[in-house]
């Protein structure tokens, strides 16, 4: 299920998830994606130990003609409940994916 | 040594075969090539050697076209996105090969296969539609005749998946221009050795990929903690935020120190660029960098090098695209004396989108341009263009000759060597080449550079072992001690380079990311921690550099020997180079000393354990690497060194 659409244009769109009760903020600068796909890869991994983009929660595509970058994040994404860090936000060297804030619903 | 059976993680498993000829489809297993040669190139070079008769050429049916994946390529390895594109170089006749990045080769990896091995030619334009399992040759009439943009939308419009990857020909693949490119996702070209022309030849005009399988790996948890510590090298790089955005950083200096040792004037007649004219070109606020829009990265790059252009104002306002490289710098500006930012980056774009590779466009072109100033030739024999140096719109006139063999561009079409024997009167002394492919490199500065460029096996490109002094970006971990200008000590950082090059292509990791900027990004000793726990193999650093970096060398060297006359005459540089001097700048006065290229030259190899004599292979040579069958077929032509 695609939740967001963000255009390469947007920039600082936050994107909310909600998860066992808890609120993930992950911050994309757009203008510092650089649509290497990593990041979709690296959640891949998270799910299936293998490297798999099409059981990735975040789904980048990109047009070189006219320079878009799309960025789909599915219902599939868990927080990376068992890694110490999101691997997405681990794995962007660019510096395009931030993990802002996290809050409990009971804190 | 990998023992049959061992590999169990890194690869598609599968190699995919198409007849062109006989509309026939097989797959076949990757594992024995692999054993032999890791992956990418060298498989592809393994099954060129193998199933090339001597006597095919490469517009023969039996010519093979060949797209391997290097062995990480769809893992997390840094860079690892490669494919190496080998066929028969339609300049020398011998190996030839071209090495891209993108998307479309971890596609294919995840549809199924490291290599896909095309024999044959269609009667008809076909395209190839690769979805996992399901593959077709398709009817390709309607795109004939399209631009690669053009191409790509078609055919996404077609299949209805945004998420295709294509490699694909222009007008100029379609033509059979001696110097065409395969495009891949756009703007990445496949483009020396003229495998978009042998693509052409072939009537195939597209191959289209989709891939929703995965990649395992031997040891995941070991894998990623050895991608972890990459990454982390690659962020404390303190180049590497330099070698982003490069047209801002790098060459908008107009101090950077190659302008002095990388640029090559007016085809060859300087190797020096007046600085009016480099800040023109390169100044942050009209200039190059002014119509960057972004950055790009290719597949799982922690570098990132790609800007995104779009042409901000003049005539050509509005012209947008991916890609402008030192090459753009070195090809469409220097060699042509034009310093108009916005030309310069609109007929680089126009080089993409009509299918020719640059290098070609910029040697071979600049060539005519020089050919017209001597007189040489003149207007009658240039459609009525005037081709001044400077002149951008002569330029971008004479890029869409050549792509549609327009007048003057259908002599050029067919190689700028033949060209010269029908012009004559003197105008080949004139002609960059090496091996036959028009070259743009600097040779007369840059000793290594020199050496690489002459020596590669694929004709006159840079990147099998070109080095731009021992310290480039250093310090990292590098054999020799020697500046730009040394001959000494050159041919050992050459041959290292080149080694380290081989493994590169077969594991797929781009060579920036790899060991060739000198950045501290990728060692040897990460590949071998990459591929051991990737692959579950045991490979030693000493073996990857002296087995199988060998290996890759050596079969191209042997494919060479094989299809062609070359000997050691071919791997020296252009005589003009030895002639001529640089006329301007810190470094006037240089050439090329022959005594000591060819100290260099019996230097290069003897590191390689080749003849000194000849440059021929030697059986102890090969069987060393175990390649004994291979040792055979050369000593039955004559083309080995006994002893």
């Amino acid at each position: 299920m695609e939740l967001f659409i963000i255009s390469f244009f947007t920039i600082y769109q936050p994107v909310s998830l909600f998860f066992k009760g808890k609120i993930m903020k992950i911050i994309r600068n757009s203008d510092l994606c650089y649509a290497c796909k990593t990041c979709q890869l690296a959640c891949s991994f998270h799910h299936t130990k293998t490297f798999w983009p099409e059981r990735s929660s975040i789904i980048i595509s990109r047009n070189p003609q006219d320079g878009t970058i799309k960025w789909r994040m599915n219902a599939t994404c868990d927080k990376c409940v068992d890694e110490e860090e999101s691997l997405c936000v681990k794995y962007c060297i660019y510096g395009a994916l931030q993990v802002v804030k996290e809050v409990k619903d009971n804190d | 040594m990998i023992k049959t059976g061992d590999i169990k993680g890194c690869l598609a498993g599968k190699i995919l075969r198409i007849d062109l000829s006989n509309k026939k489809i097989w797959i076949e297993e990757t594992k024995s090539y692999a054993e032999k040669t890791l992956g990418g190139r060298g498989i592809n070079s393994l099954i060129m050697v193998n199933e090339i008769a001597a006597n095919v050429k490469w517009h023969d049916v039996e010519n093979l076209l060949c797209f391997g994946v290097g062995a990480l390529v769809g893992t997390m390895a840094p860079g690892a996105c490669r494919v190496d594109v080998s066929t028969i170089n339609v300049f020398s006749g011998g190996k030839g090969s071209a090495n891209v990045g993108g998307f479309w080769g971890p596609e294919l990896k995840y549809a199924g296969y490291d290599n896909l091995i095309i024999i044959g030619k269609s009667r008809k334009p076909v395209y190839l539609y690769i979805n996992d399992d399901k593959v077709e040759i398709r009817e390709a009439g309607f795109l004939w005749g399209k631009d690669i943009y053009e191409t790509e939308n078609i055919l996404r419009k077609e299949i209805g998946d945004e998420h295709i990857k294509i490699a694909c020909i222009g007008p100029a693949g379609e033509n059979r221009v001696r110097g065409s490119a395969i495009m891949m996702d756009t703007s990445k070209a496949a483009g020396g050795s003229g495998v978009g022309c042998v693509m052409g030849d072939k009537k195939l005009k597209a191959i289209v990929v989709r891939g929703h399988g995965k990649i395992e790996v031997a040891q995941p948890k070991l894998f990623m903690q050895v991608v972890a510590r990459c990454y982390q090298q690659c962020k404390d790089e303190p180049n590497s935020k330099m070698m982003r955005k490069v047209p801002f950083n790098l060459y908008s200096d107009p101090e950077w120190e190659g302008w002095n040792t990388n640029i090559v004037v007016k085809n060859g007649q300087d190797d020096q660029w007046e600085k009016e004219k480099r800040i023109r070109l390169m100044n942050s606020t009209t200039g190059v960098p002014s119509m960057q829009k972004g950055i790009r990265a290719c597949y799982s790059c922690p570098i990132g090098c790609m800007p995104y252009m779009e042409v901000n104002k003049g005539k050509y306002k509005g012209y947008q695209g991916e890609g402008f490289w030192i090459n753009t710098i070195m090809g469409h500006a220097c060699r042509f004396d034009i310093s108009d930012p916005e030309a310069v980056v609109e007929s680089w774009l126009l080089t993409n989108k009509l299918g020719l590779d640059g290098d070609y466009v910029a040697a071979g072109l600049s060539w005519v341009f020089e050919l017209y100033e001597k007189g040489i030739i003149n207007k009658k024999d240039t459609d009525g263009l005037e081709l001044n140096w400077g002149n951008s719109e002569a330029l971008i006139k004479m890029i869409k000759k050549l792509a549609y063999r327009e007048g003057i561009g259908n002599l050029l079409a067919d190689g700028m060597v033949e060209a010269a024997e029908k012009i004559g009167r003197n105008s080949e002394y004139y002609l960059v080449q090496v091996k036959g492919q028009p070259s743009i490199e600097p040779f007369r500065v840059p000793k290594g550079w020199a050496l690489a460029v002459s020596t590669s096996p694929v004709a006159g490109r840079h990147l099998r072992g070109a080095t731009m002094g021992s310290n480039r970006y250093g310090p990292k971990p590098r054999p020799g001690d020697f500046n730009v200008t040394d001959y000494r000590n050159q041919a050992k950082g050459v041959v290292w380079q080149g080694k380290t090059k081989e493994l590169e292509d077969n594991l797929g990791i781009c060579n920036y990311v790899g060991t060739w900027s000198g950045a501290n990004f990728l060692t040897i000793g990460d590949f071998v921690e990459l591929i051991n726990s990737g692959m579950g193999i045991d490979l030693t650093e000493e073996e990857l550099m002296n087995q199988y970096a060998a290996i890759g060398r050596n079969l191209e060297i042997a494919f060479n020997a094989l299809h062609t006359d070359m000997s050691r005459k071919d791997d020296l540089p252009p005589k003009r180079f030895m002639k001529e001097k640089v006329k301007s700048g810190p470094y006037k006065g240089l050439k090329i000393d022959e005594d000591k290229y060819n100290h260099m030259l019996d230097e290069f190899y003897t590191l390689w354990g080749w003849d000194k004599k000849t440059g021929m292979q030697t059986r102890s040579g090969l069987e060393k690497l175990g390649l004994k069958d291979l040792a055979e077929k050369l000593s039955k032509c004559g083309k080995l060194v006994d002893k």
